[in-house]
């Protein structure tokens, strides 16, 4: 299996973690061999999380925008609302194919939290989420959603109580307990073989978006957008086309109050080359090599680092990666909203606010594909605040 | 000294650890001089770093008072070079890998050789990364110390300690830093197997608090670490229970 993109990725990771993520290797690729493995997990797939999901044209946002014909890849019509699920439900599949009855995840803003707490109920495993403290204090909702769905969230209080320090947590929980527990990481990050992993089952993604627009305009599309904190939609979305350079493909990075401040999310526009997390990547860090909190006021991409696979195709210039900062984010899920009738999370929101940017560049016989990661209920309140702050400002 | 000759001279060698700037340089250079006089064979010099995955509260705690106190690497090289003008007692550098990567290989690693430290532990760059530092171990001729854990599966157990030099740390709890306690009858196992292929001596370490330990312990590794729990101690201004239970390990 693939551990290196170029120089980066590998398993920089302490010794007890070695041989479970050798066997997680094993166990995996043992699935992939088995057609049973597929079977099953197609039928979750088709029956349980709603796939395959639409590629919807955006009539209204392509003529307002007046460019490329718009399409929006519909992760946010998967159940539990976001791509978050196809990697949780996947993951937890192969845990339950190694015999291991406990899960533990790392959680930010809870939604890949919520995602595993589902596939865990589901499967009938054991589940644990690691959420740092500052993150369960803005994500009241989806901790208590999380415990309804039956798994405990373990209050992180250590380091900067957000997610970076929740996957500290979850990796040492890890070390101590490798006997009988899986940790299922959310994003392409962590050492090999999770962004691959990761890979695997959320390029679920970019198979259908090429089968559906062959299907609707009997070509490939001319360009992708998908946002990337650690990156799972966005490398899941790009697998099938990696290797076609016709496609021009984006990813849209987090960019904060702007990166020309300390409060952004961007890895690759405003980081280093660096190693946590088992992983090799850019990183938002200072001189030292001291890993630096992220920002974004999309909780989902607020990571410091990036999966390894996104950094190598940035040196190869195979993807471009942009950034888009909060107040774009916020502007483009309104303009979604009230153009298309549908709420972005404020991740994928990321991704459309470069699509208004890039869709009058290119021409109208040409096509633009927008990966609409999540849905934007989980957001709705942070909105309506800022958006009562911003007025009470411009008064 | 070199790391060799300590084990030769020592029965039972204790190695002990701290975290460089814990408390500001003054007061860490001050008790890494205090850890020496107490009889400490070798010592560790840690480096801090924001997300230290393979260690618990205690070190992480340590970690972040040392990067307010304004800790950095070039600070290890500057305790080093105060220590070695006054003793003569092999230093290690602990430091995760991500700090070194960030001041440069080749700078970090002339600097060791410059210094004279012998070895470095880094924690999250396993056997399998090895080529990530190997050409500069060589050029400065300066050692990696491998590490085992209580799971580490046979082939690979042989391969890092057929490869290893200075010694070989035992990781004697399945977990992090200064938790768990440590499982006797599963480190003498592992211990032993790292004896059939190799002459390296075997150091364990993580979880070891107790003068009980100390002496279960002496009865299956070479030397043992104690780091946790002495800066446990230290916070609590024991130092004379740092003192006592040195005492019980020479």
């Amino acid at each position: 299996m693939r551990s290196k993109y170029g120089d980066y990725g590998g398993q920089y990771i302490s010794e007890i973690l070695m041989e479970p993520v050798q066997e997680l290797e094993r166990a995996f690729e043992a699935a992939v061999a088995d057609p049973a493995f597929h079977e099953t997990l197609k039928g979750y797939l088709k029956d349980y999380v709603g796939r395959e999901n639409p590629l919807t044209y955006a009539e209204n946002m392509t003529q307002s925008l007046g460019g490329a014909k718009i399409y929006l890849k519909r992760e946010d019509l998967n159940h539990t609302g976001a791509h978050k699920i196809n990697n949780a439900l996947g993951q937890a599949l192969i845990a339950k194919r190694m015999g291991k009855p406990n899960v533990i995840a790392e959680t930010g803003a809870g939604q890949h939290g919520v995602a595993t707490a589902t596939a865990c109920a589901l499967l009938g495993l054991n589940c644990k989420i690691f959420m740092g403290a500052e993150d369960m204090a803005r994500q009241k909702l989806n901790v208590f959603r999380m415990e309804l769905l039956g798994s405990e969230v373990v209050c992180v209080e250590s380091g900067s109580k957000v997610l970076k320090d929740a996957t500290n947590e979850a990796l040492k929980y890890w070390a101590a307990h490798i006997d009988d527990t899986h940790y299922i990481i959310g994003s392409a990050i962590g050492p090999a073989p999770y962004p691959e992993i990761v890979k695997y089952f959320q390029s679920v993604i970019g198979e259908e978006t090429k089968t559906q627009h062959m299907a609707k305009e009997g070509r490939l599309p001319d360009a992708i957008i998908a946002c990337v904190g650690g990156g799972s939609n966005a490398i899941g979305m790009y697998a099938p086309f990696v290797e076609l350079p016709a496609v021009k493909l984006y990813g849209v990075e987090a960019a904060g109050m702007g990166l020309n401040t300390p409060e952004h999310a961007a890895s690759i526009s405003g980081g280093r080359i660096g190693v946590l997390h088992g992983t090799k990547t850019y990183l938002l860090q200072d001189d030292d090599g001291q890993v630096k909190e992220a920002y974004s006021i999309s909780a989902g991409l607020d990571y410091p680092g990036i999966g390894p696979e996104h950094s190598f195709l940035h040196d190869t210039g195979r993807v471009t990666y942009v950034p888009a900062t909060d107040d774009e984010a916020v502007t483009a899920l309104q303009f979604m909203a009230k153009t298309e009738g549908i709420i972005p999370a404020l991740e994928s929101a990321h991704a459309v606010a470069y699509a208004m940017k890039l869709a009058p560049k290119m021409g109208k016989d040409e096509t633009l594909v927008i990966c609409l990661s999540g849905r934007g209920d989980k957001d709705v309140e942070s909105i309506q605040r800022r958006l009562s702050h911003d007025h009470t400002e411009s008064i | 000294m070199i790391i060799q000759k300590v084990f030769e001279k020592h029965k039972k060698p204790l190695i002990s650890y701290l975290m460089v700037g814990d408390g500001g340089y003054d007061k860490s250079l001050a008790y890494a001089k205090f850890l020496i006089d107490s009889g400490v064979d070798m010592l560790e010099l840690g480096v801090p770093f924001s997300d230290p995955v393979a260690d618990g509260e205690i070190i992480l705690k340590a970690g972040q008072r040392a990067l307010k106190s304004g800790a950095d690497i070039d600070m290890v090289f500057e305790m080093a070079k105060a220590l070695n003008s006054e003793y003569d007692v092999p230093l290690v550098i602990m430091s995760y890998l991500n700090p070194i990567f960030c001041y440069g290989y080749d700078r970090f690693f002339s600097q060791m050789a410059k210094h004279g430290i012998e070895a470095v532990i880094i924690p999250d760059l396993p056997f399998e990364e090895r080529g990530e530092i190997e050409p500069f171990l060589k050029q400065y001729d300066v050692k990696q110390i491998a590490m085992v854990a209580l799971n580490t599966g046979e082939e690979r157990l042989k391969a890092i300690a057929e490869n290893s030099t200075g010694f070989v740390y035992l990781v004697a709890v399945k977990g992090i830093t200064g938790t768990q306690r440590p499982v006797i009858e599963a480190v003498g196992e592992v211990a032993k197997s790292i004896k059939t292929a190799t002459k390296t001596p075997v150091v364990a370490g993580f979880g070891i608090k107790s003068s009980e330990d100390i002496e279960a312990f002496h009865q299956i590794v070479d030397g043992i670490v104690i780091a946790s729990e002495f800066i446990r101690l230290r916070e609590e201004g024991a130092l004379d229970s740092i003192r006592s239970l040195i005492k019980t390990g020479k």
